[in-house]
């Protein structure tokens, strides 16, 4: 009958026997972290292993809380808000570079501090199998020929996905309709035949790859990620340069602390690290990478500007 | 046969039936708070089941589902607040009802019918699964829209005295859910520069707003005048009801699962729009629809029957493609993959152990769900005891703290004041406001629907037409408005036939 | 006291100004989207509001045809029109019950959920709803206070907000 209570006797439990020392009083963290989700889904699920193994970590619970909406705008926005304690931190991800170029988030990433990359997702692009297009280039070729624009799924206007299909296309020279289906729904979409192609994560097709209705023609990523779905990059089956992946992390508010961002990221890697986590992303078809603070501080940047640019150059950039 | 067993005797062992009991506890609770939700209890559900063995995991996530879809029903009926935006229509009759001094027997009746329900979904489940998911993947964006429009037309139903009101209400909740993010194009809209606004109005916040602050201002009025509701207090027994009782709403039953089952599986529909179109239609083919609205039993168990339905229905798609419809079965399908099970076609096939497995945890659900209603009622009703004052404070502290959990947010309080403000206004000036909470929830799918079509087809309206399964929905939403526009102009004919 | 009727035709008046503002709003406000369809952004916000203004010209129009002969239709919604209640009550309802909430709102982001519900609840049951036992009160607002905050914040793992003053409940 009770939820918190079983969460602190397997906290207990755990931090017992992970650790065996209990962290000094008057140490981060004295109280729970929240952790903000952004999104439903797979993000949600995979945010609540890591935050379920932090917490094991660092003695003390890490709650998600789901601050959906706005393509991230209102978790962002929360998130900003408050203290720069380490108390509050976000699941995040290219999204808000992404929100913050779409100006629906009057401000970008450097209203965060990096604390570490989790893991990276990779969009694909999949087909019905009884499309008769074998190949990215046998797909651009004959559809070429017929001269009909192609029906493209994906999660929203502006939203990631919409960005790797618009640059991917936009190589590839075709005429392409975008079809928002918000979170989801573009693989039923493609099952039944209202649209070509869909542009998702890899874990939304596995079941129909593995039951043969769908095959996955590439993935976006320059190189090759070991992802549930074996399938070649799309810059080697024919969109020369193509890379585009989503990283997902977990960011502060700016001016937190450097040593509580170190104790975070240490429980973050620790976390990714465990056995647990590994198996769940696994199942869940999440591709853990770690990266520390520093590095991912980086990443962030260099993304920002690449996605800006790219942004600017599909005509999705307001801001 | 093989199967069967394995997943008989994986499903009765101690740990999964603990798991099952809490599930449901928990869900019900969550239910019968305004502005907690299922979906919520899943997620604070979900890293519990990390820790347990798959079954178990599936036994908690199943019954926290249920008692989340059943629980919502006791505060609609009990207090005229819905739990959930899927038991909204029960409150007209279920609340007349209980100021009936029929609490007991309604709330009793209305968990019988939601077993029910949720049984007959499974059945389906049972025989139909393939066919189903297919005619859920048959429902595209057109599709959806047409059955979209189709709900919206028993706006016609539900204010029938004056269908001009009806519809304002309606309208009035279609635009209320425009202000925010646009849904196709991202841009904000009616926001005014807030990014509080942007996230736009949340439809548990203006739930929870529109039926319980204009309740709690006239229980205080009333308080102030003397006078005590209409709550026949001294009859708060116990009541069952027979098995002859049901027995003779069979019809009403059978057909609000069927509509709720088919409902659930259809992506972005869910639970309200099935019990609305469930309470419009049994009203229409009620003997004496005149009673409807003021307590009739039928107007419980219709809407009922219809939202546990869904449950079964919205399953289906989540277990044969392994797509969720909703955020509800998105988590309970993170939960799955988690333990190393994926939904899809193949899973019939290779794990048939597991789908019946899945099948008799279902089962198991509503049987501790009803168990732990029924002995809850004696318990439930007690709150009728309470003074009537005390009981809108509690309601009113209740409605603060639900709307503040929703999102963990201050903003939402403040919207929910503000909207119970308009909707007790609303409601002084005889605009009713069922039909405003139907245009919150329909209003989203609506539009997003119809302009995902539009983009589908490059701006022609011939996707609609093209499509026989739009142009049916299309002539029933039709069909309705007719009848309910020639029963109004006869009906003040008639009046006016009549010397003043 | 205003006839059914009268009171529609300002209830109509007021829905149609409501529309006609929002009209001019999601035109003016509402940015085009570059999804390039036809049907845009503005399209479902400026197509509802003409839909309001003509439904609002049908109730004022309805209030002269009927000539105010007809008896008033008891609202068929889901809450029951009280029993009869002067306009004198009616507002001390309205002013308690907003008048709780507004202050209500506004003390828990200060003091957090267990401090502000106890303390108002108290306050507001014994000076406002007029209780005259001072234990009832105070059981109440205690009962509620701390009932909701083990239910919500213990059982169910929902969190409560805890204030500005840090007092940790």
């Amino acid at each position: 009958m009770r939820v918190a209570s079983i969460k602190t006797v397997m906290l207990a439990a755990s931090a017992l026997a992970v650790s065996g020392h209990t962290p000094a009083r008057a140490e981060f963290p004295e109280k729970p972290i929240e952790m903000t989700v952004l999104f439903g889904g797979s993000a949600q699920t995979i945010g609540q292993v890591l935050a379920d193994q932090m917490s094991k970590q660092l003695g003390s619970p890490v709650v998600a809380v789901s601050r959906p909406g706005g393509g991230g705008a209102i978790g962002y926005s929360y998130v900003k808000d408050t203290a720069p304690d380490g108390y509050n931190i976000v699941w995040n991800s290219n999204s808000i570079s992404t929100v913050h170029y779409q100006g629906n988030l009057p401000f970008g990433y450097d209203a965060f501090q990096p604390i570490a990359r989790i893991g990276m997702e990779v969009p694909v692009v999949a087909v019905r199998s009884q499309s008769g297009w074998d190949s990215l280039q046998d797909m651009v070729e004959k559809v070429k020929a017929t001269g009909r624009p192609l029906k493209v799924g994906i999660s929203g206007l502006g939203s990631f996905t919409h960005l790797t299909a618009a640059a991917l296309f936009d190589k590839l020279g075709m005429k392409v309709v975008y079809i928002p289906y918000g979170e989801g729904r573009a693989p039923a979409e493609l099952l039944a035949g209202r649209i070509d192609v869909a542009a998702q994560w890899p874990s939304q097709f596995v079941p129909h790859v593995q039951s043969g209705a769908l095959k996955v023609l590439c993935q976006t990523g320059a190189k090759k990620t070991a992802g549930p779905i074996d399938t070649p990059t799309c810059a080697e089956a024919g969109a020369e340069g193509l890379d585009v992946t989503m990283w997902r992390g977990l960011a502060a508010p700016a001016n937190t602390p450097p040593e509580v961002i170190a104790k975070l990221e240490a429980a973050a890697k620790a976390a990714t690290d465990s056995e647990e986590f590994k198996k769940a992303a696994h199942n869940l078809g999440f591709t853990p990478a770690f990266l520390p603070a520093s590095e991912f501080g980086q990443q962030i940047e260099s993304d920002d500007s690449t996605i800006a640019s790219l942004m600017d150059q599909l005509g999705l950039k307001n801001q | 046969m093989e199967p069967v067993l394995t997943a008989l005797s994986a499903g009765t062992s101690v740990d999964v039936l603990i798991a099952a009991l809490f599930g449901s506890a928990f869900g019900l609770v969550f239910g019968a708070i305004p502005g907690l939700t299922f979906t919520m209890a899943l997620a604070l559900v979900l890293p519990i089941t990390f820790a347990l063995q798959p079954t178990a995991a599936i036994a908690m996530l199943l019954s926290t589902y249920i008692g989340g879809a059943s629980g919502g029903t006791v505060a609609a009926i009990l207090i005229g607040v819905p739990g959930t935006p899927s038991s909204a229509a029960s409150v007209a009759d279920g609340h007349a009802l209980t100021r009936a001094g029929k609490a007991s027997l309604t709330i009793a009746t209305a968990t019988i019918v939601s077993t029910l329900g949720g049984l007959f979904s499974l059945v389906i489940m049972l025989f139909a699964v393939n066919l189903l998911a297919q005619v859920a993947l048959s429902f595209g964006p057109a599709e959806i829209f047409a059955l979209v429009i189709f709900g919206m037309s028993t706006i016609c139903g539900l204010a029938e005295r004056s269908m001009v009101r009806g519809m304002i209400g309606g309208a009035l909740g279609l635009m209320a859910m425009t202000i925010g993010q646009d849904p196709i194009d991202g841009v904000p809209r009616m926001t005014f520069g807030s990014v509080q606004l942007l996230q736009g109005i949340d439809l548990l916040v203006a739930m929870i707003g529109l039926f319980a602050i204009p309740q709690v201002v006239e229980t205080l009025a009333g308080h102030r005048a003397g006078h005590q509701m209409k709550i026949d207090t001294s009859s708060i027994k116990v009541q069952l009801p027979t098995l002859r009782f049901l027995f003779s709403y069979r019809w009403n039953i059978l057909r609000s699962s069927l509509l709720g089952t088919i409902v659930g599986a259809i992506p972005g529909t869910g639970g309200p729009i099935a019990a609305f179109l469930a309470y419009s239609q049994e009203k229409r083919l009620a003997k004496h629809p005149e009673t409807w609205g003021k307590g009739d039993m039928g107007g419980v168990i219709a809407p009922e029957t219809a939202n546990n339905a869904v449950t079964g229905g919205a399953m289906i798609p989540m277990l044969g493609l392994g797509i969720p419809g909703d955020p509800a079965t998105a988590i309970i399908l993170g939960g799955f993959l988690i333990h190393g099970i994926q939904p899809g076609p193949l899973l019939f096939t290779e794990r048939p152990d597991v789908i019946y497995t899945v099948y008799f945890l279902f089962a198991l659900s509503y049987v501790l769900v009803t168990i732990l209603q029924l002995l809850g009622v004696r318990l439930f009703v007690q709150a009728l005891r309470v003074p009537h004052q005390i009981l809108a404070l509690i309601i009113s502290v209740m409605c603060v703290v639900g709307s503040f959990s929703i999102r963990n947010s201050f903003f939402d309080v403040g919207a929910m004041i503000v909207i119970g403000f308009f909707g007790y206004v609303l409601q002084k000036c005889r605009i009713p406001l069922t039909p405003i909470l139907l245009g919150l929830v329909l209003g989203p799918t609506m539009e997003r629907e119809f302009r995902t079509a539009m983009i589908m087809s490059e701006g022609s309206l011939s996707i609609f037409s093209q499509s026989p399964t739009a142009l049916v929905f299309f002539g029933f939403a039709l069909l309705i408005v007719a009848f309910h526009v020639v029963g109004s102009i006869r009906s003040r004919s008639a009046g006016e036939a009549r010397p003043a | 006291m205003t006839t059914p009727a009268l009171r529609d035709r300002w209830t109509g008046l007021v829905i149609l100004l409501v529309a006609i503002a929002w009209i001019i709003g999601s035109e003016y406000v509402i940015p085009s989207g570059y999804s390039g369809s036809a049907f845009g952004p503005r399209t479902f916000p400026t197509g509802l509001g003409i839909l309001l203004a003509i439904l609002a010209v049908v109730l004022i129009a309805g209030t002269f045809r009927r000539r105010d002969t007809l008896p008033p239709p008891a609202p068929s919604d889901a809450v029951d029109e009280p029993a009869k209640v002067s306009t004198r009550d009616e507002m001390w309802g309205a002013a308690a019950t907003f008048g709780f909430l507004i202050i209500y709102f506004v003390a828990m982001q200060v003091l957090g959920f267990m401090l502000a519900t106890v303390l108002l609840v108290a306050t507001f049951n014994y000076f406002v709803l007029g209780s005259r036992s001072l234990v009832t009160t105070g059981a109440v607002a205690l009962g509620l206070g701390v009932g909701v905050w083990y239910l919500m914040g213990h059982l169910l793992g929902v969190y409560l907000p805890t204030g500005m003053l840090g007092l940790g409940v």
